[in-house]
């Protein structure tokens, strides 16, 4: 069973993410914050992350640079979910580490194709 | 890309009225006084210059009138020119229209505390409106949530009671299997019972004909009989006719006697003999006929028939509706193979919705936001004009700075139908999903 870490600053956001996620088969991590993220990274690695871009204390973009530095992390898929639209932050996303750029809301079978395609060993 | 739509009424109003500041206004008074001294100077200078103190006469000659009349000049032209060119020079400085009107200090006393007045409470009303977003922000997410639970419950009690039914059919189908073979036996029990029914049937026949076979043997050994007990009177006839000659013969026949004598004790034997034999047939043929009776009645040969072949018939509509049941199962089976995915598929969608509650409350954040910076900067204004500050260097209201906020496109196009901006092209907005 794949597992995938998500981090968002939004509780409601995270029990909807998680929601979808395991009932489609997954099993799913959460964090509420960058730090928690990191926090968790050190433990184990998951096979896929999604983040929020705008988060207090650490955003998106810084967290993504931070997770790439970690070992197990450098190659696997990172996408990040947010309500931001602009070109600008999403060029910005890539040169960070991104591996795709979702904007919210999501539909469940957008964000199972998208996680589905993603995936390692896809 | 940008078109203003309208002037502002602030500017517009600007235009029509001068309004000055406290500074401006003393720096204003200074300069006038000053003209005014020097008006007086000159008039005095030009007055004593001309006096003919001699002759005390206000008016001694025509240079004394031109001064009377340069003095009138300045007075009535000079000064009213100097004064429409300060104010000219205030107004190209474009000083602020949001301070004080010119007027009598009374007068701009009531603008000011006018202004207060309408303006004071803002700053309080826009910190309670940011309290009041930041309520809707908490009871849509506590909305949510609930929203998640409930279905999340939901889901549950419909899993559980899946569960049952999958529990209930897989139960049915053990039976099913046992009954199964148990069908197959009784199938065969069928097809056995049936021929066990023909057989008897011909066996209950063959019977028959047997037992009539013997009865009619048992007959005509009773005639037999007839022809012995026939045979032993004649014998008996005889004997007496040899008894007769016998005694007839006298001493010689007297041997004679003793045979005719036996011969006619052996007929009466022979004929009770024929006639036991003949009782013991007919008791025979009785009890045969009373035995058999039963087993050789025609109707009830068929009764049991029938009775036998409509116990096959009913067991035959009991394997039949035992089938339809099974299929039952089967069809229910499968709705709830595809209800189950139906209400996961609704599930999810319910889950996805939620999302909206992020999306309120980001925007609810970011109105939160701007309402504090309005706050601040009508007290900033309301603190300038308390203490005579320079409230043109307060600076305008940046309104295209939100639009930089932004993180929505509805965001911005909401910000921008308000504005008065040329709609964005939607060819350039970028994809929903983008994978690098």
């Amino acid at each position: 069973m794949k597992t995938i870490l998500i981090v968002d600053d939004s509780t409601t956001m995270l029990m909807s993410m998680e929601g979808i996620l395991k009932r489609a088969g997954f099993q799913v991590e959460t964090a509420t914050s960058g730090d928690a993220a990191l926090k968790k990274l050190s433990v184990s690695c998951p096979d896929l992350m999604i983040t929020d871009l705008n988060m207090p204390g650490m955003d998106g973009i810084t967290l993504i640079k931070e997770v790439r530095k970690v070992s197990g992390m450098r190659f696997k898929p990172v996408l990040m979910l947010t309500t931001e639209s602009q070109q600008a932050k999403r060029n910005e996303a890539k040169a960070a580490g991104a591996t795709g750029w979702l904007v919210k809301p999501l539909k469940p079978e957008e964000l199972l194709s998208v996680v589905q395609q993603v995936s390692p060993g896809n | 890309m940008r078109e203003s739509k309208q002037r502002p009424e602030s500017i517009r109003y600007q235009e029509r009225y001068l309004i000055l500041n406290r500074d401006q206004l003393v720096k204003g008074a200074i300069v006038i006084g000053f003209m005014f001294l020097a008006i007086w100077l000159v008039s005095n200078i030009v007055f004593f210059s001309y006096f003919d103190a001699s002759n005390y006469e206000l008016w001694p000659g025509t240079y004394l009138k031109l001064g009377a009349i340069l003095m009138v000049f300045v007075t009535l032209v000079l000064f009213p020119s100097a004064l429409y060119i300060y104010t000219v020079m205030l107004t190209r400085k474009n000083i602020g229209f949001e301070n004080l009107v010119v007027g009598k200090k009374e007068d701009m006393d009531v603008t000011v505390q006018s202004i207060h007045q309408a303006i004071d409470g803002i700053p309080v009303a826009c910190k309670v409106l940011t309290e009041q977003t930041q309520g809707i922000s908490r009871e849509t997410e506590s909305a949510a949530k609930e929203i998640v639970a409930n279905v999340t419950c939901l889901e549950r009690e419909v899993e559980k009671l899946s569960d049952h039914i999958m529990l209930a059919i897989e139960d049915s189908s053990s039976i099913k299997q046992e009954g199964e073979s148990k069908a197959v036996k009784i199938a065969q029990s069928l097809e056995n019972m049936s021929d066990f029914i023909d057989a008897r049937a011909k066996e209950l026949e063959q019977h028959k004909e047997r037992i009539m076979m013997v009865l009619e043997g048992a007959e005509s050994l009773s005639a037999m009989t007839g022809m012995v007990k026939n045979i032993a009177s004649q014998t008996n006839l005889l004997a007496l006719n040899a008894a007769i000659e016998a005694a007839r013969a006298g001493e010689y026949g007297r041997g004679f006697a003793v045979v005719a004598d036996e011969v006619r004790n052996l007929s009466s034997e022979s004929e009770k003999a024929a006639q036991e034999i003949e009782d013991g047939i007919n008791n025979l043929i009785t009890s045969i006929e009373m035995n058999m009776s039963l087993v050789l009645d025609d109707d009830r040969v068929e009764t049991e028939a029938r009775q036998l072949s409509e116990f096959s018939n009913q067991v035959k509509v009991v394997y039949k509706l035992y089938s339809r049941y099974d299929e039952l199962n089967s069809r229910l089976l499968k709705i709830l193979d595809e209800d189950s995915d139906r209400i996961r598929s609704s599930v999810m969608e319910t889950l996805a919705g939620v999302q909206f509650q992020d999306i309120t409350r980001q925007r609810l954040e970011q109105i939160q936001k701007w309402l504090d910076r309005i706050a601040e900067h009508l007290q900033e204004a309301l603190n300038s004009m308390s203490s005579s500050g320079d409230l043109a260097q307060l600076g305008d209201f940046q309104v295209n700075e939100m639009r930089g906020d932004y993180h929505m496109e509805s965001q911005r196009d909401a910000h921008d139908s308000i504005i008065g901006l040329v709609e964005r092209s939607s060819e350039n907005e970028s994809p929903k999903i983008e994978l690098f």
